[in-house]
């Protein structure tokens, strides 16, 4: 089966125990503000235009059969509207300041790719992990790389936002070793502002996924403007104690996506928004989880 | 922190000798004293038997020279008349002398001496007798040191890693009559063909026996000084601590040490003389841990008679003695030894000759030590297993998150079988120490007495293959005429090439390398160092002149430009075939200039380490060529040579030299800076596809290590997380069987910020090849290739 992803991070640190390879799929249900990977919201291949590498040749001028990019100023520009992601551009340019994002493979390839490092996964407890985006927008092939992890003995885990079909976890939780698990907001219509859609089928399958699964982790990202006040971020402490979740991580918001909004001529409504250090996070944010019972982290 | 005022204190007088760029950071001088005095005796001891000889010159030299004690020191022994001072060896060649005296770096009415000094040695150094050996073409392509650069007739640089356990358990006091009695038996003389052995024998027993006399009346002197000083001295407290150096110097190195501190003494005793009095020396080559640990033990843990911080003030001691040594190289070294002098790397950690874990308290002391007095030199060197002390590697870990590049870690499930391939028993394996940086020797044994490394540079061999034997920048004809590269019809062609340049640069060195041995075992024997081996007893020759073959090796700078550079031609000439060698050799020989869409696709070309196994089977032949060429070079003794691939600096001073490479790099830049670490910035999926690349090559082949640079970005080894992370990475580099691993933890907006602000970073140290530098001793150049390397951090 193919899958589409952005990119494969070996030495991957923050994405669940020990040193794991990271898969990152293309296509999320959700458009958060704040949205940390901004190019894996599409379920198909974008254009990243890194304008610092650009030394103005206008090969890709050239190339554009639709003449969606052209020299402003001294500025290469690509005319987003006019783009129909031919990549004749990407092709013509050496200095790799067009480059695809999201490329196309199959779940045979992903999981060779992983084993390159097994030595390291199997000396630090770590494996794969797969991200996004969002891995149950593409529910068959977490299905099938949860299967052949679980084959080959490759320790699995699958960050996901929950805004699925309650059947494809289900399906998969048996092969899954360990869930990170997203709770962004308690609101229905706050999370509807913020990423687009409604958080009920999220918090519904956080229950039953928990009722079923002994390690599903809470991650909560903690997002100034969003849910950072006292109330709502107690209201989701709440909700998680209602649920068997087995230890909750705090991701405090950090603006290092801006210069891949700016690659993909996005505009980022956080760009101004300074991140949140983490001994900010420990002073003021972490009291508010404390003495639950849970272990807490910080940056995952 | 150091530990004591008093450490404190004398680190800030150190006069470091640290080379930086052509010349010294401090204040520096060459010292007449040792020319002089070497140069009297050898116009006294005309005839004699040239070991007799120079036994004598030693012992003048130990009889004259000036000693001090400085303030504070509670650990004694100096090399030249002064801590700025270093020693002259007018033997080798007037070389160093002619640049000291051009630089006005002597004592200014030393002039006319230094002039009679060069006068009376000419015709008689080392230097002039090896180039008499050779052609004048050859000549050219040896004192060029463009690709190949065998110089130590003109540097006369050598290692040793004498007997500890013997020389100490014996003291020189009991190696004086173990000589007696091996002379008594030589007192009837053979009426037989056996009487050149016998003479030779009978010669050196004698040499021996004065230049060991001559080290404990040296020692002698220190205590009679002591006492001087503490005469003129008022402070009470000083005063004792002069009168305790005067009775440890009246006892050792002549009795055997009964304490830690009497072991420290008489190891600077000995290592000062056999390392930079009798003969310049680099390296330690000795497992400290191990030789001193059952000094520390019976003082500090069974008896308490001193305390452990008192014997942490005293390793911080010895390190600041370590640390003011220093020669005045030649200019090829001054060149590539850049923020260091000595490559001084003390080996602790690995196993007993039983194969258990050799680590020990004073292991981990030694780590303290090394952190609280935070010096460049000695570097640390640790012997990893899978048995090793987790408190050891922790240990590591603290240290090595401080930025300082120490300790390096050596792996020694390659270590061991490494040294057996050599010829060693499996517990003479377990026995490994560093001689330098990479080289794993055996600790004790006269391994390397008379053999030092020399210098091959692979990328301008490929350069010299790529254009007819022409060197680019020069337009000299350095090497043979391998056909211009529109001849050179397959990538087959190309590489054969390649082979045939190594293969004559190989030759021309090694046999620059033999001649020089040749007259050094003529005329640069070591009495002294020969009696630190009980053996010698028994060989009846000079350790220079055994005839044991050992594993002499050539250090390779920027064996992976050769490699991406092959890579790249296979792909983009000959398998996609997008360009021709023609034009290729235009745009090299324009230095890519207006040839930037062609050198991009050359940097785009697959490249080492980034686990693509394109790039990383060619990386394999291009190693594997060297390593088969280098074999079949022999040296004097029949010895196969073999190489190391580390860069040391010289991928600084070879870069400067090398035109355009196919790898995509420009002309001077600097070559990859280490032996098998990717180019900078090419590697581009994290530590762990590096490391995946790197494992492709077999370590155990390359018979004298393989150097690898690990840039990590402090937060990676931040926290408790960042402790596990490492100790799961370093097990899982052991398990890649990966030979050596050293790490650079500063981040590159600490290090530019440094750049701009040195004066706020005087203390920051990081790693440059295999020993560490103070960020402000190296050049320009020198700290941008540390920023360069490729910085891992987390995503």
């Amino acid at each position: 089966m193919n899958v589409i992803i952005t990119q494969m991070q070996r030495f991957s640190v923050n994405d669940g125990p020990g040193i794991r390879t990271t898969c990152f799929f293309k296509g999320c249900p959700l458009e958060c503000r704040w949205c940390h990977n901004p190019e894996t919201q599409m379920p198909f291949p974008e254009v990243f235009f890194k304008e610092n590498f650009c030394k103005l040749c206008e090969a890709c001028v050239a190339a554009c059969p639709q003449q969606a990019v052209t020299l402003v100023r001294e500025h290469a520009v690509i005319n987003r509207l006019k783009c129909t992601l031919c990549m004749k551009c990407v092709d013509a340019c050496k200095y790799g300041a067009i480059e695809t994002t999201g490329k196309s493979y199959t779940t045979e390839e992903i999981i060779q790719y992983v084993l390159r490092d097994q030595v390291f996964h199997a000396r630090s407890g770590g494996g794969m992990t797969i991200s996004g985006g969002e891995p149950y927008y593409q529910p068959g092939a977490v299905a099938e790389l949860a299967v052949m992890a679980k084959e080959r003995g490759i320790h699995l885990v699958v960050d996901t936002c929950g805004h699925t079909d309650w059947t494809n976890l289900e399906k998969t939780a048996s092969n899954i070793d360990l869930f990170l698990y997203d709770i962004k907001h308690i609101d229905e219509e706050k999370h509807r502002n913020f990423t687009g859609i409604s958080n009920r089928m999220s918090l519904e399958n956080a229950a039953r996924l928990t009722q079923i699964h002994d390690g599903v982790v809470a991650r909560v990202p903690i997002i100034p403007g969003f849910n950072d006040s006292a109330e709502e971020l107690g209201e989701i402490m709440k909700f998680i104690e209602t649920c068997r979740f087995t230890r909750i991580d705090l991701l405090p918001f950090h603006n290092f996506a801006t210069a891949k909004y700016a690659w993909l001529n996005k505009n980022y409504l956080y760009a101004n928004q300074n991140s949140i250090s983490k001994e900010y996070a420990e002073e003021q944010y972490l009291p508010m989880f404390q003495n639950k019972g849970y272990e807490i982290g910080i940056g995952g | 922190m150091p530990i004591s005022n008093r450490t404190a204190d004398l680190k800030s007088r150190i006069v470091y000798k640290t080379c930086q760029g052509d010349w010294f950071t401090d204040d520096v001088k060459l010292c007449i004293e040792r020319g002089r005095y070497w140069t009297e005796s050898y116009k006294e001891t005309v005839g004699e038997p040239e070991v007799i000889r120079r036994a004598k010159a030693l012992e003048k030299t130990l009889l004259n020279m000036t000693l001090y004690i400085k303030d504070g020191e509670l650990l004694v022994g100096n090399i030249a008349s002064t801590s700025a001072h270093m020693p002259y060896y007018p033997e080798i060649s007037t070389e160093s002398a002619r640049d000291a005296i051009r630089a006005k770096l002597i004592d200014e009415e030393n002039l006319d001496e230094f002039n009679e000094i060069m006068d009376f040695w000419k015709g008689k150094t080392i230097n002039q007798m090896v180039e008499k050996e050779f052609s004048e073409e050859e000549l050219k392509i040896i004192n060029a040191c463009v690709q190949v650069a065998s110089v130590d007739h003109r540097g006369g640089h050598t290692l040793g890693s004498p007997d500890y356990f013997y020389t100490m358990s014996n003291g020189l006091n009991g190696i004086l009559a173990k000589i007696d009695a091996e002379l008594e038996k030589l007192s009837v003389m053979p009426c037989d063909e056996t009487m050149g052995e016998f003479l030779e024998k009978r010669h050196l027993f004698r040499a021996m026996k004065i230049a060991v006399y001559a080290v404990v009346k040296w020692a002698q002197r220190y205590s009679d000084l002591a006492i001087e000083k503490a005469k003129q001295t008022n402070d009470p407290a000083r005063k004792a601590e002069l009168m305790e150096i005067a009775r440890i110097c009246a006892k050792v190195p002549g009795n055997p040490p009964e304490t830690f501190r009497e072991a420290l003494q008489f190891f600077i005793f000995i290592h000062f003389i056999d390392h930079h009095i009798e003969r310049l020396a680099t390296g330690i080559s000795q497992r400290f841990d191990q030789i001193f640990y059952p000094y520390y033990k019976s003082d500090i843990l069974d008896k308490r008679t001193a305390k452990r911080e008192e014997a942490q003030e005293l390793i911080e001691c010895l390190w600041i003695k370590l640390a003011e040594l220093g020669h005045f190289h030649i200019k090829e070294r001054r060149d590539t030894y850049q923020g260091t002098n000595l490559l001084q790397i003390i080996t602790i950690g690995g196993v007993d000759r039983f194969g258990q874990d050799a680590s020990n308290d004073l292991t981990l002391l030694i780590l303290d030590a090394t952190k609280s007095i935070r010096l460049t030199q000695p570097s640390i060197a640790l012997r990893y297993h899978n048995k090793l002390n987790p408190a050891v590697l922790d240990k590591a870990y603290d240290l090595i998150k401080t930025g300082m590049g120490m300790p390096s870690l050596h792996n020694d499930a390659v270590t061991i079988p490494l040294l057996m391939s050599l010829g060693a028993n499996i517990e003479q394996a377990r026995n490994a120490a560093f001689a330098v940086c990479m080289a794993p020797i055996v600790a004790g044994i006269n391994m390397i007495s008379k053999r030092h490394a020399w210098n091959l540079q692979p990328p301008l061999c490929l350069e010299l293959a790529l254009n007819n034997g022409v060197h680019r920048l020069s337009g000299r004809k350095l090497g043979p005429a391998t056909g211009m590269p529109d001849s050179l019809n397959t990538y087959e062609e190309v590489f054969e090439a390649y082979r045939q340049q190594l293969s004559y640069a190989l030759n021309l060195g090694a046999r620059a390398r033999s001649v020089t041995r040749h007259y050094e075992i003529k005329f640069m024997q070591r009495p002294f160092t020969s009696a630190l081996f009980e053996r010698t007893l028994e060989v009846g020759k000079d350790v220079m002149a055994w005839e044991e073959v050992c594993a002499p090796w050539i250090n390779t700078c920027g064996q992976i430009d050769s490699a991406d550079s092959l890579t790249a031609i296979k792909k983009l000439v000959f398998d996609d075939k997008k360009y021709t060698m023609s034009e290729l050799h235009a745009a090299l020989e324009a230095d890519w200039v207006s040839h930037e869409d062609m050198r991009q696709d050359f940097i785009n070309a697959p490249k080492f380490g980034n686990d693509d196994d394109y790039a990383d089977e060619v990386a394999k032949s291009a190693f594997l060529v060297v390593d088969e060429e280098t074999y079949k070079c022999q040296d004097y003794l029949g010895g196969h040579y073999t190489n190391v691939p580390q860069s040391v600096t010289r991928h600084m001073r070879y870069g400067l030299l090398a035109g355009a490479l196919p790898s995509g790099r420009k002309a001077r830049e600097f070559l990859s800076d280490a032996g098998v670490s990717p180019y900078p910035g090419y590697d581009k999926y994290g530590p762990t596809a590096v490391l995946m690349s790197v494992s492709k090559i077999d370590h155990v082949h390359y018979k004298r290590g393989t150097l690898l640079n690990q840039r990590l970005a402090p937060a990676v080894l931040a926290g408790e997380k960042g402790k596990l992370l490492f100790r799961n990475y370093v097990k899982a580099w052991a398990d890649l069987n990966i030979f050596h691993v050293q790490f650079n933890v500063v981040s590159s907006e600490e290090l530019k910020d440094a750049q701009i602000h040195p004066e706020k970073y005087s203390d920051l140290i990081v790693r440059v090849a295999g020993y560490s530098a103070y960020f402000n001793h190296l050049t320009k150049a020198a700290q941008d290739s540390i920023i360069q390397r490729t910085e891992q951090v987390l995503v």
